[in-house]
């Protein structure tokens, strides 16, 4: 018997072209260091974990399909007609959460009702012309890359899709892009979550190298925690989201996920607020991380559009980060100078990862220093317009196209 | 340049939006807290006449 038909992974390599094999070892090398990231706190363990496993075993796991195909028993993007379908639902084993979960966007719903759960409204109440103003200021990645990927040669729906990257939203990227660039879904997905957990380790040296030490630890007055009630919560829950859906149909589906899961939270029914908090989050999380590795398969990274997604990525969240902390400088000149600049990167959502970044680096200078309140309320609200943003691009991009 | 237009238009939108949204807050808020039976009460209780209604 020919080695190379008993051990496929292995033989597959010495079929395909030299970019695709010298891609897949790459890829295999990529995973274990992802895992490696993750276990060591580096990167986000909860989707590298899973995305570094998936990554490494669909690119090793390549084999002969039949006579002239290669391919993996894991799942294929790619398939359209429904017969041909139906066959592989029935053979790739991560075929039915692509298909029923994936590809329309469920799975970032999901993730968003369970971040609906863990988010607290108290403080956007409390402080909302403040959270909202710093979290629109922190938008400015979202907006300022649109015309820089353009210029770079990127369609609308590409340029749209890799801009909400600077929103530093997981979901709100992959729901976009599966909407706006479905051909490259994948990996502005990837880079998103890659860097979403390398700007948690960035973010620290902006703060430092734009506001002055004197004025990192500036105290900030704090409000009551009582002053709101469950009730005005959830009165501003489905207010918000009926307007949003109102305003932006085609967000709909992430304005209901989020306010429903923070809906469900302050109803106080806590049967729903463990099923969304501590089993569909988490499984939806686990999934989405093991789905965008497979998805990372050799012939769909050779693309020559990642190489500007990658800058493009990066490019959006550090100017998201700066126009955080330009907001922070805004608030702090209309309060009277009474205004910690520092809580305007907490704008840049990603609810609560930032809003610690904030509060840690306050800390560091004056250990009586609070301003988790604010940075909270920021980051919520970072959440919003993000999602606001979301609407807006994929609602008017399509108009101009 | 219609790029950048678009971009502008968005932002703008944007922050009509976000502002709008926390007018909504600041509104709601009062209403709620002006209907809420317990402000009634307390009004009631310090010795100001009860602004919801009730037998006469």
């Amino acid at each position: 018997m020919n080695l190379m038909t008993l051990f496929q992974g292995v033989g597959t390599l010495f079929y395909q072209e030299p970019n695709v094999v010298i891609a897949r070892i790459a890829l295999i090398i990529l995973g274990i260091v992802l895992v490696y990231l993750g276990k060591k706190g580096t990167l986000e363990p909860l989707i590298m974990i899973p995305m570094g496993f998936g990554m490494s075993a669909v690119n090793a796991g390549v084999l002969f399909l039949s006579a002239d195909k290669i391919g993996t028993l894991f799942m294929d993007p790619l398939v359209e007609q429904t017969d041909e379908l139906m066959g592989i639902l029935q053979i790739d084993f991560l075929q039915p959460v692509y298909t029923f979960a994936f590809s329309n966007g469920l799975i970032a719903c999901l993730v968003f009702m369970g971040v609906g759960v863990l988010a607290d409204m108290g403080n956007v109440l409390r402080f909302p012309f403040t959270s909202m103003l710093i979290a629109l200021f922190a938008e400015l990645g979202t907006v300022i890359t649109f015309p820089i990927a353009r210029a770079m040669g990127l369609t609308m729906g590409e340029s749209a899709a890799v801009s909400i990257v600077g929103g530093a939203d997981g979901p709100m990227v992959l729901f976009a892009s599966l909407i706006l660039a479905e051909d490259l879904f994948v990996p502005i997905t990837i880079v998103a979550y890659l860097y979403l957990s390398l700007c948690y380790g960035g973010y620290p040296y902006l703060i430092r190298l734009m506001i002055p030490k004197e004025m990192r630890g500036m105290v900030v007055k704090a409000a009551k925690a009582t002053d709101i009630t469950s009730k005005e919560k959830i009165i501003f829950d489905i207010i918000a989201c009926t307007l949003l859906c109102l305003l932006f149909p085609m967000g709909a589906p992430l304005f209901v996920s989020f306010f429903l899961g923070n809906a469900v939270k302050e109803s106080g029914v806590l049967k729903y607020m463990e099923l969304l908090e501590n089993v569909l989050l988490y499984m939806a999380t686990f999934f989405l991380g093991l789905l965008l590795g497979v998805l990372c398969e050799a012939s769909t990274l050779l693309d020559p559009k990642i190489l500007p997604l990658l800058v493009l990525g990066i490019l959006s969240l550090a100017l998201s980060g700066v126009g955080g902390i330009i907001g922070g400088y805004v608030v702090y000149l209309i309060n009277g100078k009474k205004f910690n600049p520092v809580i305007g990167i907490a704008g840049v959502s990603c609810v609560p990862s930032t809003a610690k970044v904030a509060q840690k680096e306050v800390y560091k200078i004056n250990k009586r220093a609070t301003i988790l309140q604010y940075a909270m309320g920021a980051s919520v609200c970072g959440v919003i317009t993000t999602a606001i943003l979301t609407g807006l691009y994929i609602t008017m991009v399509p108009l101009f196209e | 340049m219609r790029d950048l237009l678009l971009a502008g238009e968005i932002y703008f939108l944007a922050f009509v939006i976000g502002m709008l949204m926390a007018a909504i807050i600041k509104i709601m808020l009062f209403v709620i807290r002006r209907i809420s039976p317990e402000n009634r009460g307390a009004g009631a209780k310090a010795g100001q006449p009860d602004k919801g209604g009730g037998a006469a």
